[in-house]
């Protein structure tokens, strides 16, 4: 959790490596078999030129930023919303960053407002979007 | 019930509910995935992910369709073996020359009915003749 809550502040970041074997991991656990993600030989025949990894795999990245900064009152309060970018492949090293942009107190409740950035390890954005913690202010 | 193809579906669709339950070794499997430590509750976006799931299984969506985004809102904790159901419909559709698209909103409850979690995603199918 972070110690201090506040404009600016810096989200600790995740960094995690992507390999086929996380894919197909995923693609066990959440039961998404698209090709795109576990097809080699299929993946390699479209234009993406091989396979990528499930974007709810890096949002996951993504929330785990966000529990480890934010706890409970992130998975219970919550708000995210993102664009994927471009894909993240086998290979590929993914940095999730976050940054507290601003709070805003509103009868008793503090929202939040972080944004959020995956990059690769060419510093090529992936994901990119916002975030939202409400928090019952102290 | 046959899958349902992009060709049949129309804005305000509504899938057939999906009910699970997040057993502990569902989630173990699901944390392991996502590269993730051990947790006392359920992780939201294993809820989400199982909750796409679910609906997928009604779908059938060509092979190379991707998500262009997502947005989740959550609700509240929802503890290791709780029964979730899972409501989802098309809020839009959208075809192009060279794109199919597909906005879809999710709700998710407990088995009180109370609801745990929304989201929207929007995802981009293949034009019939390429393969992403």
């Amino acid at each position: 959790m972070l110690s201090e809550i506040c404009g600016g502040k810096i989200l600790p970041p995740v960094i995690k490596h992507i390999t086929q074997e996380k894919i197909n991991l995923y693609a066990e656990a959440s039961g998404d078999f698209n090709p795109i993600h576990v097809d080699e030989a299929f993946a390699a025949q479209t234009p993406l030129g091989g396979t990528i990894a499930h974007g709810m795999l890096i949002l996951a990245y993504v929330a785990e930023m966000m529990t480890q900064a934010f706890g409970k009152n992130w998975v219970s309060n919550g708000k995210l919303s993102v664009r994927f970018k471009a894909p993240a492949r086998p290979g590929d090293t993914v940095t999730v960053r976050g940054k507290i942009d601003s709070i805003e107190d509103k009868e008793g409740v503090s929202f939040v407002n972080c944004s959020i950035e995956c990059c690769n390890q060419k510093d090529e954005t992936i994901i990119t979007g916002g975030a939202t913690v409400k928090i019952p202010s102290q | 019930m046959p899958a349902i193809s992009y060709e049949e579906l129309t804005p305000g669709y509504e899938f057939p509910s999906a009910s699970y339950e997040l057993t502990s070794a569902l989630i173990s499997k699901y944390v392991k995935a996502v590269d993730s430590s051990g947790v006392e509750f359920v992780p939201p976006l294993a809820i989400g992910a199982y909750a796409m799931s679910a609906m997928a299984g009604s779908l059938s969506f060509p092979p190379g369709t991707i998500h262009a985004s997502q947005e989740f809102e959550f609700f509240k904790l929802v503890p290791i073996g709780a029964v979730i159901n899972c409501k989802a419909k098309v809020v839009r559709k959208l075809a192009r020359t060279m794109m199919r698209m597909l906005v879809l909103e999710l709700d998710v409850f407990d088995q009180n009915r109370e609801r745990v979690q929304a989201g929207k995603a929007t995802i981009v199918l293949p034009v019939q003749g390429t393969n992403a």
